[in-house]
């Protein structure tokens, strides 16, 4: 997209009235009017946002119960509840597994996907569609699909293509710790992965063909570039959509809760599975907005440290 | 695409029609929130909750209250306005968000998981009115807050075990034994056989086999222990192990898979109707699915056979109570409302639409033969479920069950360790 301001007339870029200085009544209004244009969103962020994180942080601090109209300062104690509950910790340690392992292994998958989806071969927009596809669905009801994609019983669908392919006894998908892990990420990267290989694929169709024309003159492999026009010209790309999988990784519920509903044990709960257990079904507000608080803040953190390693990445390609 | 600075024709935006425009802004944005927090609410009758109407927060579908409300309506002239929401943790925090912001419907529903409204006063007494008379009395106690009644419960619900007739005969076996011991046996049998014997939904903590077995243990021990627990003069540990114990056997003893921590409630359902499962743990509202999923299907439901013989035990649980806003806006149409719920048409009405079991004693259901086990079993008060049995922190004490379970079932926990987890989790919540 190509904005062109250089025909702009001469008094609107200077922002001067004719024959001199504007008077500051005039410019006081217009400022005015300029800002009344925000204070839709301001009030939507104050009352949507700002208002519920202060009441948030207050009744962390409470013992609120959500039910009962008295409430009482409690000091430190939900928070330090917090760090002695195993449920949340390993709620939060699957979380930041989940996260991460979907960010790394949608990025790695999707850059190559994007590239292959960007060349021209018969049925493209078909394929594209293909893959685009399972973002289109909610998380929650892709969770429940698999359920009976991934159900550990001899009559589940993976299991009986094993058995009858391979004579391989049933798996437990969603039965075994481990597996059920690895089953509730593989979900979320499958689920993922078509929709940012179509944002990296977007990115690439605005890489000018003459860099790679160029570099074909001089000899390089298609693999170096890959590696020296492609990649570096997609750091962009990579911020972006490495930030919506953090995010979308760090706050997820529905997959999990459909797929596995937390289980086995506390295997595949999550920080959000937990708030809510906790803060509504449990009745425990103070906890839960303990919890909120402290989640706001971690995720903040981590997104702060991604935001801060991709954007040296992208200096150091441009 | 290219944006070009220089065209200005563009009409500029005066100052009234930008204020005019912001507060046609200002006020769709009003009505959309407005409506966003009333979005819930519809009429059922025509009723707006004004004069001669009565607001009704339901977690049963308009579907399956339309009959009842219009009944009301058409009786005593008074409309419903009609809002809903899903059971349970939804219905919960719903009614608890609307409750504290003073727009709480003037009749709502009264459960287990929301009792804890009773203690902040947002429930009415109904302790002496008339028509809770003809309330079964396992209602009544489950309505019961210290000594006072709070709302109206006129159903029940039972599960117990359902079993495929083939696959029993393919065993020498026509019904369920009368003994813990001889069902253990019997699924033994049937695993020899190469049939999956019995499933219950780990996966959705839906342990139906056990509460059964643990009513039925405590009825001929006793008497049931859930308030002795809560007082401090006994322990999960002191009253829960042999029956848990017993009832783990299913997985120490790998009559039941570890499979099962993998699948839903719908799941072990659809293989029992498909026949690769000879029993599971079923209540009534899966008899439909069964009869549809497999026509040909031969099946019954019995109670849970006991630890000792002849002490078969149903799971279940009195259904959840209607009960009046403490601060309701109507609150004569409200009781003329709960009074009108309570009366034999409305509750023949009910039973026809929702397919409960209607436990009140001046109006006697008539059900289908593929339920009338479990109806029978409803009707005489022997169910036994603890979540609605513990006066407090049952949510809690609930979902560290079932993680314990989880674990049990996985083999990283001890049958005989579960109940003593009970116990510490209790004494910390407690504490707090």
């Amino acid at each position: 997209m190509a904005i062109q301001t250089s025909d702009l007339p001469t008094r609107a870029r200077a922002g001067t009235a004719p024959g001199g200085a504007r008077p500051a009544r005039r410019r006081l209004r217009e400022q005015l009017t300029t800002q009344a244009f925000l204070l839709p969103i301001a009030l939507v962020l104050v009352v949507l946002f700002l208002v519920p994180l202060a009441e948030s942080v207050y009744y962390s601090f409470t013992d609120y119960s959500g039910s009962s109209p008295t409430r009482h300062l409690v000091g430190l104690r939900n928070y330090r509840q917090i760090f002695t509950d195993p449920s949340v910790l390993t709620g939060l340690g699957f979380t930041l597994l989940y996260a991460v392992a979907t960010t790394l292994i949608v990025t790695v998958l999707a850059i190559p996907l994007a590239v292959i989806l960007n060349r021209r071969f018969p049925g493209r927009s078909l394929v594209r569609a293909a893959f685009f596809f399972p973002a289109v669905p909610s998380m929650a009801i892709l969770g429940l699909v698999w359920t009976f994609v991934l159900s550990p019983l001899s009559s589940g669908v993976i299991n009986s293509v094993l058995g009858s392919l391979f004579g391989v006894g049933p798996v437990p998908w969603l039965s075994d710790n481990t597996l059920a892990k690895v089953s509730v990420i593989v979900v979320g990267v499958w689920a993922q992965t078509g929709w940012h290989a179509v944002l990296y694929l977007a990115y690439l169709q605005s890489v000018p063909r003459d860099y790679y024309e160029a570099a074909t003159i001089d000899g390089a492999t298609p693999r170096q570039q890959f590696f020296r026009i492609t990649l570096p010209l997609l750091a962009p790309a990579m911020t972006v959509s490495q930030f919506l999988l953090l995010i979308n990784g760090l706050r997820v519920y529905d997959l999990p809760f459909t797929l596995t509903a937390g289980g086995p044990g506390y295997d595949t709960y999550t920080i959000t599975q937990v708030l809510v257990q906790r803060g509504i079904a449990e009745g425990d507000y103070g906890l839960g907005a303990a919890l909120g608080v402290i989640f706001l803040i971690a995720v903040a953190a981590v997104l702060s440290l991604q935001l801060s390693v991709t954007r040296r990445l992208e200096r150091r390609f441009r | 695409m290219s944006i070009n600075h220089n065209d200005n024709s563009t009409p500029q935006l005066s100052r009234r029609r930008f204020v005019q425009g912001s507060l046609m802004a200002a006020v769709l944005g009003g009505t959309a929130l407005g409506a966003s927090a009333c979005s819930t609410s519809t009429a059922a009758s025509g009723g707006g909750g004004g004069k001669g109407s009565v607001s009704f927060f339901s977690w049963d579908t308009q579907t399956v209250m339309k009959p009842v409300l219009d009944l009301f309506t058409k009786q005593t002239g008074t409309s419903v306005s009609f809002s809903y929401a899903p059971p349970v943790p939804q219905y919960v925090s719903t009614l608890q968000t609307r409750l504290q912001a003073h727009t709480g419907a003037d009749v709502f529903i009264l459960t287990a998981e929301d009792k804890q409204l009773v203690g902040g006063g947002f429930v009415k007494d109904l302790t002496g009115q008339k028509f809770l008379e003809p309330m079964n009395s396992a209602n009544k106690d489950f309505m019961t807050v210290d000594g006072k009644v709070y709302g109206l419960s006129i159903s029940s619900w039972a599960g117990g075990i359902m079993y495929n007739k083939e696959l029993l005969a393919k065993v020498g076996a026509d019904a369920l034994p009368d003994s813990w011991d001889g069902f253990l046996k019997l699924c033994g049998k049937l695993k020899d056989k190469g049939i999956a014997p019995y499933y219950d939904s780990a996966h959705d903590g839906n342990f139906m086999a056990l509460w059964g077995l643990l009513g039925g243990y405590f009825d001929n021990h006793g008497g049931f222990p859930d308030s002795d627990i809560f007082a401090g003069k006994a322990s999960f540990a002191d009253t829960w192990t042999e029956p848990l114990v017993a009832y783990c056997k299913l997985y120490t003893e790998k009559l039941t898979p570890k499979a099962v921590l993998g699948l839903t409630s719908d799941q072990v359902v659809s293989e029992f109707a498909n026949g690769r499962v000879a029993m599971f743990g079923a209540g009534t509202w899966n008899v439909p699915t069964v009869q549809k999923s497999a026509p040909h299907l031969s099946f019954q439901t019995e109670a849970i056979p006991g630890i000792d013989k002849g002490t078969s035990y149903w799971t279940g649980a009195a259904s959840p109570g209607y009960a009046i806003n403490a601060k309701a806006k109507n609150p004569e149409a409200a009781l003329k409302f709960l009074q009108f719920l309570a009366s034999p048409a409305a509750v023949g009405a009910y039973g026809k639409s929702s397919g409960s079991i209607t436990t009140t004693s001046d109006y006697t259901p008539s059900f289908a033969q593929s339920v009338t086990n479990q109806a029978l079993g409803a009707r005489s008060g022997k169910i036994y479920l603890p979540v609605v049995a513990w006066p407090r922190h049952s949510n809690e004490l609930i979902q560290e069950f079932n993680t314990q379970m989880q674990q049990m079932v996985q083999g990283s926990v001890k049958p005989k360790d579960i109940p003593a987890a009970l116990d510490k989790k209790l004494k910390q919540l407690d504490a707090k």
